[in-house]
């Protein structure tokens, strides 16, 4: 115990002199939580729409005019042919085109056969195109409906299969960015809880000085937790700032209440700084633990449900994120912030949470050999 | 006219002051010694030669050309091999010199009669990756490398730095072969010895150069029997010469024995069935060439390393099972420095003896009074690393002292250090023995050897001998130890390809 005290001080009083690791530590979180859920934002807003309006009529202007009093299209010009409008698209001023036929008014009042509106997307940037054809559906067919109620004409619209799920990104934007700030939160410990243990073990044996540790008496329990421990602590400050953050700026707070926010924290930094141990024991350089590191700090990311929904992923992906820690930290932190679950509202996920940690933890102390 | 002008040549980093007002004139086709020990501002004035810096005040040129105007000129006739081996070690013997032949656009064979004589030597081994070489056979390499694109200046900066006595002495031969081919060579070296075998030096030291002349006349100037005493009195040293050995009185009793002792890697034997016993308080040297299995075998005593077989004690424990109650009872210093750098002398000191499960007191008790007794206890508070490499050296010893180990383990203690310090740390070394504290080291100085109780010379894994300085000199009808090593390693050594 008073070897892990001495070998405790000695990390922080390395950390602490170091010139760029505490600032780091500061900076990285404030960063991320001020400027991200500001920029990484998947709603599509401003697609530049062209009008190839040959109707001339008073529904094709107060479609061109709620085209442009929407926050999410602007109107880019309107073109006379679609040869010229195609043009402009090929310029990248513009990434929609509508169409509107010739007599498209009249066979709305006049409840003739309905003429067919042409809407043509850039799907080079498939996001942006399919977002944008779908935001100028829903302004054509509001305009329509309207419309409609007045003359009581029926009025197909094309491919009014795809409306449903335009309809959740009209929310404000305030809930894409709640959306994001727990997983923000998820991404800064996964960083630095991963990549911080495992570049000091590796910085140690590149300086040599591990061969001094490795010939006193020190158990490998003593070491591991030495140099786990550190990193837990600062792993729960960067949280705490994050969280302060997220109330000060976003007016988040966790509705699953604190306790719950950090003990899964807790839980997840252990199996995050343990892995970063296990690697760092079988790297000999900073390269290669970067590297094996960074692959798996990639996997996490992006199997683990943080930006794309673990639902939406092919079977055999879903299986996989089964095995994924990081899987169950962030339901844990989703639910906690945005739908208030407690701990004993979730409790299997912090038992296996707290197995993986567990599992990693005394992996990590094994595999460190004072002999080889 | 001189191949190579400096006219009072300055460059700082910092506030450090790495030359100050360098002077010098090396003659064309001579062999140049720049002679001093680490963080003298050889390296400094080397890769300012070589146009890799830029000097802050002062003037030098290379075969007329100033080495900042004309610095493509210059990079066109000069070869340079930094301190640390430039080689891919990656790729094989052959690749590196094609490579280095590529980049420098020559083809390969017209720089192949310079280096024939050198290549000759690694060409068994063309197909093995650099990185697999010995330190000796990298330094070849590296040479052939360095002179591929036929180079009338060569520049090298520590070529021999960490290579043993053997290994030094074929290097030196193959400059003084260069030599007679025209070219000028401009070498800087911490060895003392390797200074006799240039023309003239250039004594260096903190920035400044103290003398420019032959060795002979140097030695003769100053009334001083070598080299390293020409410097010692430079450097304002006082003298140092101590009689060893004789207030050491070892007991009979073993603090290692070891028998048999084998650690292979694959099928590659690198300590081969090795039997020995120091005894308890003396001073034992552990030599070797490059390779030849010391450090496998130190890792082995000291708990670090598994032996394949075999069987052995250390402080009365069993290696092969009690490796960590070994560890309890020996201090360690390895041949790479091994202080936090980013942690104060004092705050070291507190971690080392907290790992040792010593209290507070007894660590600030003792401490107190190993710094004292080094003067170093007002400066407990400094950072390692801003401390000179010989206060280093001399440190990581104490620490390795601070929990009262029965036996020390110094791995190569004195590489680099000037010979002021070299012969502090001997006599740091002796009065630790006298105290009963036996010490167990391996070095690349034939002096020091002369120093220890006994010695044991290993060669390709196996030990060839061991008994006193004086009987081994006896035995190899031989003067010094240097020439019994050179016997030794030259006959069975030869690596194999």
């Amino acid at each position: 115990m008073r070897v892990l005290l001495v070998v405790l001080r000695k990390e922080f009083q390395q950390f602490f002199r170091n010139s760029f690791l505490p600032r780091l530590c500061v900076m990285f979180p404030l960063v991320i939580m001020l400027v991200m859920p500001l920029v990484a934002n998947l709603e599509v807003k401003h697609v530049g729409v062209v009008i190839v309006d040959r109707d001339h009529s008073p529904i094709s202007r107060r479609i061109a005019s709620d085209v442009s009093a929407s926050e999410y299209l602007s109107l880019y010009a309107e073109a006379s042919t679609y040869t010229e409008a195609i043009s402009i698209v090929e310029h990248g001023d513009a990434d929609v085109i509508l169409e509107i036929p010739c007599g498209f008014y009249d066979s709305l009042s006049q409840g003739l056969e309905p003429l067919t509106l042409n809407l043509s997307a850039n799907s080079v940037n498939a996001t942006k195109g399919t977002m944008g054809a779908q935001y100028l559906q829903r302004v054509v067919a509001t305009v329509i409906a309207e419309e409609d109620a007045k003359a009581m004409v029926q009025m197909p619209i094309a491919e009014p299969q795809i409306q449903i799920s335009t309809l959740n990104l009209f929310n404000p934007t305030l809930n894409y960015k709640h959306f994001m700030i727990p997983a923000l939160m998820i991404m800064l410990i996964v960083m630095l809880c991963g990549f911080l243990p495992a570049l000091n073990i590796v910085g140690e044996k590149e300086t040599g000085t591990i061969e001094q540790i490795n010939v006193s008496p020190i158990s490998q329990l003593t070491f591991t937790l030495g140099k786990i421990i550190p990193y837990w602590i600062i792993g729960l400050v960067v949280l705490t700032i994050a969280v302060i953050v997220a109330w000060l700026v976003y007016g988040l707070t966790p509705k699953g209440g604190l306790l719950t926010l950090y003990s899964a924290t807790a839980l997840f930094i252990i199996v995050m700084s343990s892995m970063a141990v296990i690697f760092a024991n079988f790297s000999s350089n900073m390269q290669q633990v970067m590297f094996v590191m960074f692959f798996f700090v990639m996997v996490f990311i992006l199997m683990s449900g943080l930006l794309t929904p673990v639902s939406s992923m092919p079977q055999w992906a879903q299986i996989i994120t089964y095995g994924i820690p990081p899987r169950y930290f962030v339901d844990i932190m989703r639910a906690t912030y945005l739908r208030g679950a407690s701990i004993s509202d979730q409790y299997m996920w912090f038992i296996i949470l707290g197995g993986f940690a567990i599992v990693f933890a005394t992996a990590a102390i094994l595999t460190y050999r004072k002999q080889s | 006219m001189p191949t190579i002008i400096t006219n009072k040549i300055c460059k700082s980093y910092g506030d450090v002051q790495a030359l100050t007002d360098v002077t010098l004139q090396v003659n064309e086709g001579e062999l140049f010694g720049l002679i001093g020990p680490d963080g003298a501002g050889k390296s400094t004035l080397l890769r300012i030669l070589c146009t890799l810096l830029v000097p802050d005040s002062g003037t030098a040129e290379v075969e007329g050309y100033d080495v900042v105007k004309d610095y493509r000129a210059i990079r066109s006739h000069v070869g340079y091999m930094p301190g640390h081996f430039a080689l891919y070690q990656d790729l094989t013997v052959e690749e590196n010199i094609n490579f280095f032949a590529s980049i420098f656009g020559v083809p390969r064979k017209e720089g192949y009669e310079l280096i024939k004589p050198i290549y000759e030597q690694i060409e068994p081994f063309k197909n093995r990756q650099a990185g697999k070489l010995s330190g000796g056979m990298k330094q070849k390499l590296a040479l052939c490398c360095a002179l591929i694109h036929r180079p009338k200046v060569l520049i090298l900066d520590e070529p021999t730095t960490g290579v043993d006595a053997v290994s030094r002495q074929e290097f030196w031969d193959l400059l003084t072969g260069l030599k007679k081919q025209g070219i000028t060579i401009m070498v800087s070296t911490p060895y003392m010895d390797e200074a006799m075998r240039c023309e003239r030096i250039a004594l260096i030291n903190a920035g400044k150069i103290m003398e420019v002349d032959t060795p002979h006349a140097l030695i003769e100037r100053y009334h001083q029997p070598s080299i390293e005493d020409v410097f010692i009195y430079l450097m304002g040293g006082s003298d140092m010469h101590f009689d060893f050995s004789q207030h050491i009185h070892p007991e009979d009793k073993k603090a290692i024995n070891v028998k048999d002792l084998t650690k292979k890697f694959g099928n590659f034997t690198a300590v081969d069935h090795i039997t020995f016993s120091v005894e308890k308080g003396e001073i034992f040297g552990f030599l070797g060439a490059n390779g030849a299995g010391k450090t496998t075998a130190i890792r082995m005593l000291c708990g670090l390393s598994y032996p394949t077989s075999g069987s052995g004690t250390v402080a009365g424990y069993d290696i092969t099972c009690q490796a960590e109650e070994i560890k309890r009872h020996i201090g360690y210093m390895s041949q790479r420095f091994s202080l936090y750098d980013d942690l104060t002398v004092w705050e070291n000191m507190q971690f080392f003896g907290g790992l040792y499960g010593m209290t507070r007191e007894q660590i600030t008790e003792r401490g107190t009074q190993l710094l004292k007794d080094l003067n170093f206890y007002d400066r407990r508070t400094d950072l390692v690393t801003d401390i000179p490499l010989g206060w280093k050296q001399k440190l990581a010893f104490t620490v390795a002292l601070l929990h009262k180990p029965e036996i020390v383990f110094l791995d190569e203690p004195t590489g680099g250090v000037d010979p002021i310090v070299r012969r502090q740390f001997w006599e740091l070394i002796y009065e630790t023995a006298t105290k009963g504290v036996t010490i167990f080291v391996t070095t690349h100085y034939m002096d020091e050897a002369e120093y220890c109780n006994r010695i044991s010379i290993m060669v390709a894994g196996k030990i060839k001998a061991l008994n006193t300085p004086e009987n081994l000199k006896k035995e190899f009808h031989a003067e010094s130890m240097d020439e019994v090593f050179r016997i030794l390693a030259r006959g069975g050594g030869a690596e194999k390809p």
